[in-house]
Parts: C-alpha cells; structure tokens; sequence
C-alpha cells in the first residue's frame, strides 16, 4: 500500500520535474562564523532524528501536521551554540531568530506537511514551523517573521 | 453624609480608571486594526508584485538566452508559492478582497499554471513562453494599480477616519475626566472650606471660636503701636434657661445675642463666641481710643433689653469685664485674664455687672491665689497657731446642764491679718479644698478638746459649719470616719447648713438627712432669714434647729416689725418640732425680748464672744458647775 502510494508520488514529481526535489540535492547550507559551510541534503536532513508540529498558520487553512528537523537537533549534530539565528530563503527574505526562542518553542525545519515532502510552490523545501497552535502567545507579527518559508541557508551568528 | 461622599468619591475614581482603561484599549485596537492591515496588505502586494516581474524578468532573460532553465524553474515556483500563499492565508484575506484583488491574482496563478508543461521542459524559443510572457505583461501592472489603490483609495482615508474617530472618542473620554476632576476639586474645596470654617467658628451662631478669638488677639497686638480693648460678655444664670425651656431655646437665645452683636459690629470691632455663654468684643483702631466705652455701653443696654424681652423671669444676667491693652495689660494673656477678673468682679457685684479691670481687682485675684496656696499648706497641718478654731458658747435656756457651742474658723495671716471667716470657706471650695477644710475642722476640734474632761464634754453639743462641697452622699461616711476614735460621740455633734447647700437636689438631701439621722447626728438650718428663706426648705426637709440669723435680732428690742416676723418663724418652727436659735443677741432686752417669743437657745455676745478652746473650757466648767448646782439646789427645794 505505501510502497504504491510512494512510485504514485514519484511518478508525479517526475511527471513534473519543474519542481523535482532530487533527494541528493543540497537544500540545506549552515555556515559559521568562521566561515565553514554545512550542507544537507533531504536525505541527510532525513536521517536525523525527525520531529513534528500541528498548528495552523496564517499563510495557510486549517491545522497540518508538519515533519522535519527540530532545530535544537541541527545545532546539536553540528556542535554549535550561536546567539541567533540568520535564516535566508530563496525568495532573498531573511529573517534573524534568537536561538533561544528556536530552542524554546522547539522550532523546526518542517519538510513535510501532512506527509508530504514540501514543494518550492508550497514553501518548500524546509519551512521553519512553530507551534503557534499550542502557544498563542506566539501569534503575533514577531514570532511570524521567524517563519521563514522556502528556507536555503541558515548563518550561525 | 461621609460615607456617602466617600462611595462618590471612590465611584469617581473607578470612573477614571474605566475611562481611562477603556480609552487606551480603544485606541489600541484601532491603531492595532489599522496597522496591522495596512503593513500586511503593503507587505504582501510589494512581495506578489516583485516575485511577478521577477518571474517575467527570468523569462525574458531566458527566451534571450541569459538565464538557464534552473533559474526560470526556481523564479517560476517563487512566484507560485507567493500567489498560492495569497490566495490562501489569514493574514492576506482583508486585501484580497479589495480591489477585485483575489480575481487578478487568481488569473496570474492561472496563467502560471496553465504553462507548467512549458516551464518543466523549456526551451528558449518555445512559442507557449512567449505566450505566457505576453499574458504577464498584460496582467501583472493591474498589482501595481491595486498597490495605488490601497494606499491612496478612498479604504486608505477610511483607515485615517478610523484613526481620527478613536482620536476624537480620545478627547470625549479625556474631557469626561477633566469634568469630573472639575466636579471633584470643587467638591474637595467646598468640603475644606467647610472643614476650616468649623475649626475656627462656632457652629450655632456662625461666629469666630475661642481659638479664631486668640488667634486675633495675638495679631492685633502685634503692630507696634496697638491698641485693643477687650470687652467680655457673659450670662450669669443661663443655664437655668436651658434646665427650664429645653436647650432649643437656650440656642436660641444665644443666636439672638450673636445677631444683635453683629447688627452693632462695625469694622473695628471683631466679635467671637468664647464659651457656652461667653462672648467676646474687641475693639481696636479708633475704637480702642475713645469710643470703646460709649459703645460697649450701648451694646450692654441692648443686650440688656433683649434679655428683658427673652427672659420675663429676670432670671440671667448679663455681665461685661473690660481690659485695655496696653493701659493695663501687657499681652494677650493678661489681657484675657483681666477682663475675665473684671466679668468676675461685675458677677459678683450686685449693682455693677459692668466692670472695667483695675489693679484693685488683679490685687484681690493674686490675693486669693496667694492665699490658697498657703491655705493648702495649712490644712495639711492640725496644729498650726496661724489657722485655729474659736468657740462661741450657745445657751439652751430649758436644758442648762446642756452647753451648745459653735465652732467658728479663724486665720490669722502673718502678713494680712485676719482673713474673713466666708473669704476663707470661698478660697477653699474655689480651689477645690473644701473637703479638706473640712476634715482639718474635724482634726483640729479633736485636737482642741482632747484636753476636755469627760464629765464636761458630755454636756456640751458641737455645731460645725459646713461648706458645699462636703454635702454629697458621702458625707455620712465621712463625719463617722473623723469622729472615729472620739472623744466626742455622734449624738453630740449638729451640722450647720446654710440654704443654698441643702437646696441643690431636695432628692439628695432628703436621703442625706436620713443617713446622718441614723447617726443621731442632728441638722441645723443656719443663717435663718437672709437668703430665699423659703417655707419650702422646712417643708421638705426635716432639720432639728432653726438659727435665725442676727439681723432679725439686732434692735428686735425696738423694732415693731421683726418681732413679728421671728414670732411667726418660731411658732412655726415650735409646731414643726424645730427647736430655735436666736443668734447675734448682744443686749439684755434683745435677750428678753427673744426669749418672750419663745427661743430655745441663745448664742450672742450677751453671754459670751467667740473664745479660745482653752478660754470655752473655763466658761463651760463655770457653767456647767454653776447651772449643775442651781439645779440640784431646785431640785432640793423642790
């Protein structure tokens, strides 16, 4: 049944292969200060240990159930402790998150919605989730901000 | 009342914490509101326009050759993300629906959707590009018009009006509470007006206080050369308005000076009301020179006349004392106490009850403070030479083995002589000493006949004077305690009271008398005569003897009248059972005359003036013997 559904959605993604997220491509590059670069592919982010978060949003309808990397992870895998976090996306936006807050609400690096792999066309590939659903008090224009979709790189700052 | 204006005064404060709180949500959420959607919306179209033309731009430069298919790929995703994004979201719903905007973007996605197969697989001169970058081109400047329109639209002015109207609900709310901060202050003001008001005048007659008084006192005097005089008006018997009318009426008549005194007030003249029936003038400026005199006159003779007119009985007097600053004061304490030594001396006097302060009345009042003081001094100590005790023999005419005798106080001042016997029981019930006095009259007469041999003292019965303030309900308790330890035995003893004393409460009296009855201590009604000498006292109250005083005795021998009246007072008193005293008999045919009209007893010069203890022991022994022997010499021939 799942092995189905699987070649079902690979036969759609190479159906339409504008938006074909090959797994061995780079999605993801974590630099430090001292100029090294990180970088992650879907199947890499894929072998770390997977977290997910309901929530609604106000980019979207409904609640979904996002998957992928906590963050909190990431910086553990790479063993580093910056004060925040500069995330850049595709679409040239930016946004700088205190890794406090990230570490706090247990922000993600979500990749898929509702088990599905995410898509440039919606947000993907790596969108950064917090649980505006479980904490209100994250549903303001501050906390979205931090909600980078279309995530490319991340400076640790 | 302060419990009501308290709960307004707390309601008022709520109310400015209500408005307050309810004006800084308001505009809060107003500013939020407009804000929000205002940055959302401009945020959002600013982003859908640029991934549009970035889009178009990328296509371009692909059909030329400058961009690879990558590039195309990423820039047409962007681009669907974005307007998927605003089709979808909360956060874009208010602008999507101005402006047809949903519709525009709705067919740009279209478009973009509709050339997926072209963009998946491209090719530069592919003929469905430039399809879709015509289709663009047509459509995208429409979001640079909506962009316009939400900034300069008549939605835009709507979001200024909402901002102006919460503007405006700003200043209603902040004017609300400028008025009711008005309403409060104004309360706060009229509350302390009133509050001083009471604190420096009297309530009932509107008038300065005590305190406002010297308050003013002090600054009149102050000015170098100044000049005040002060006049004190006080009603003597005016409490006896309010036992008999009720207070309503006293208060009335107290407001009745008050406004007759301020109808007659001029500028120089500052009017208080010192004390429950005490009020006072003062006059400076011009006033104090000449016409201080002439008008305080007037004023009394007004005062005067409506007091005839209030009170028919007659019963309150008025009296004024007047002191002079500086002719005879040297501040304002001596000045007040002056013309209350003058308001003193014109209570005391029968005629005058005006009086202006002389040295003459400050001599008597250091006089008697002096006095006092040396009389507290003196009654601490029985034995003393300066303060003792005289004895003035009282013949029974019927019982001769029996002796009277009245004990009469004397002081012997080292400095002023012999100080009147009434001046002395005055000092001490003035100065609160008449308890005292009374005991040392007890110890001293103790000490006195200590001496006396039993067999005389048997037959000699003592009569004390009593001041006021011994007779209370105590005074049984008292007497007993004195003559406890003897020598001389209750039975023996008579107190004399004067009218005035026992007339206070008959109430109290009456029970008073029992008690010493019980005692067998017996009660003489002294000085007969010269007071009401109502019929009432011997009506109510039981007394053993009468004493008729000496001016009904004096030329009783002579006169046509007296006899009749002391005739008529021992008749009365025989059928009362009340034995008489005649007092002050000093000739013999006041002696016969007295005695035809039937007295019991007789105390007089005629047999002997006040003596000494040891000089009434004598005459008591010769007495005695000389009547013990007549009698048994009657009894023999009989």
């Amino acid at each position: 049944m799942n092995t189905w559904r699987n070649s079902l959605v690979t036969l759609a993604l190479l159906g339409s292969a504008a938006h074909a997220m090959a797994a061995d491509d780079v999605i993801l590059t974590v630099t430090r200060s001292a100029g090294q670069a990180h970088h992650f592919t879907l199947q890499q982010l894929a072998a770390l240990p997977q977290a997910s978060i309901t929530t609604a949003t106000p980019w979207t309808t409904g609640k979904h159930h996002y998957r992928g990397v906590a963050i909190s992870t990431l910086l553990q895998q790479l063993q580093i402790t910056p004060q925040a976090l500069k995330v850049h996306a595709l679409n040239d936006f930016w946004a700088r998150i205190p890794t406090a807050v990230a570490l706090q609400y247990q922000a993600i690096l979500a990749t898929h919605v509702d088990g599905q792999p995410m898509s440039r066309r919606n947000k993907g590939p790596l969108w950064i989730i917090l649980p505006l659903s479980e904490h209100p008090e994250l549903n303001q224009e501050k906390y979205h901000n931090y909600m980078v979709w279309q995530a490319r790189t991340i400076e640790a700052e | 009342m302060g419990k009501v204006r308290f709960l307004f005064f707390a309601a008022v404060m709520c109310t400015f914490l209500a408005v307050t709180a309810w004006s800084t949500w308001n505009y809060e959420r107003t500013f939020r509101t407009v804000t929000t959607n205002t940055q959302t919306s401009a945020w959002a179209l600013a982003q859908l326009e640029i991934d549009a033309y970035r889009l178009q731009e990328t296509l371009k430069l692909y059909q030329t050759g400058h961009a690879d298919s990558k590039q195309l790929s990423l820039s047409y995703d962007i681009a669907w993300n974005r307007m998927d994004v605003f089709l979808t979201g909360e956060a874009t719903r208010a602008i999507r629906q101005r402006f047809a905007a949903e519709e525009l973007v709705r067919r740009i996605l279209d478009v973009l959707q509709r050339h997926e197969r072209a963009i998946a697989a491209p090719s530069p001169s592919d003929p469905t590009l430039a399809q879709m970058s015509q289709e663009l081109d047509a459509l995208t400047p429409r979001l640079r018009d909506i962009m316009v329109q939400n900034f300069t639209g008549p939605n835009a002015l709507q979001e200024t009006r909402l901002l102006d109207e919460a503007k405006i609900r700003n200043f209603a709310a902040i004017g609300i509470l400028l008025l009711f901060s008005l309403i409060m202050l104004a309360l706060l003001f009229s509350e302390s007006k009133k509050q001083h008001f009471l604190a420096w005048n009297d309530v009932l007659t509107q008038l300065p206080n005590r305190a406002a008084f010297m308050h003013q006192l002090a600054q009149l005097t102050a000015a170098p050369e100044a000049q005040v005089v002060l006049c004190l008006v006080d009603l003597s018997r005016f409490k006896e308005v309010n036992d008999s009318f009720g207070h309503a009426a006293g208060d009335r008549l107290l407001a009745q000076i008050a406004e007759l005194l301020q109808q007659h007030r001029n500028e120089e003249v500052y009017l208080a009301r010192i004390g429950s029936d005490e009020f006072a003038l003062v006059m400076f400026g011009n006033m104090s020179g000449y016409s201080w005199f002439a008008y305080s006159r007037k004023i009394y003779n007004q005062l005067e006349r409506l007091l005839h007119s209030e009170d028919p009985a007659h019963r309150v007097k008025l009296n004024m004392g007047i002191s002079q600053y500086p002719q005879h004061a040297s501040s304002v304490e001596e000045m007040v106490l002056f013309a209350d030594l003058a308001l003193l001396s014109a209570k005391q006097d029968k005629q005058l009850h005006y009086q202006v302060f002389n040295r003459f009345m400050l001599d008597q009042y250091q006089r008697k403070r002096l006095l006092a003081g040396h009389l507290q001094e003196l009654l601490a100590e029985p034995k003393n030479t300066e303060l003792y005790l005289c004895y003035q023999p009282i013949i029974n005419i019927s019982q001769p083995q029996q002796l009277g005798v009245e004990l009469l106080i004397r002081w012997n001042h080292p400095k002023l002589n012999f100080i009147n016997p009434p001046d002395i029981i005055q000092i001490a019930e003035e100065n609160g000493l008449g308890e005292k006095l009374g005991e040392w009259l007890f110890r001293r007469m103790r000490h006195d006949i200590a001496r006396f041999p039993a067999d005389t003292l048997r037959h000699i019965h003592f009569s004390i004077n009593l001041s006021s303030s011994i007779f209370n309900q105590n005074l049984v308790n008292r007497v007993s305690d004195w003559l406890q330890g003897g020598p001389l035995p209750a039975s023996q003893l008579i107190l004399e009271l004067t009218e005035n004393i026992a007339l206070e409460d008959v109430q109290l009296s009456r029970k008073i008398f029992t008690q010493l009855k019980e005692k067998q201590i017996r009660i003489a009604l002294d000085d007969f005569g010269t007071g009401w000498s109502s019929f009432s006292y011997l009506k109510d109250l039981s007394f053993d003897k009468l004493k008729i005083d000496k001016s009904f005795i004096k030329h009783l021998d002579r006169d046509k009248r007296l006899p009749l009246f002391v005739q008529a007072i021992t008749d009365l008193s025989h059928q009362l059972g009340i034995s008489v005293v005649a007092e002050g008999v000093e000739t013999e045919s006041e002696l016969r005359k007295i005695l035809e009209i039937g007295a019991n007893e007789i105390q007089g010069y005629y047999y002997s003036r006040p003596l000494s203890a040891d000089a009434f022991l004598d005459y008591a022994q010769h007495y005695l013997a000389s009547n013990v022997r007549e009698t048994r010499t009657r009894t023999d021939l009989a």
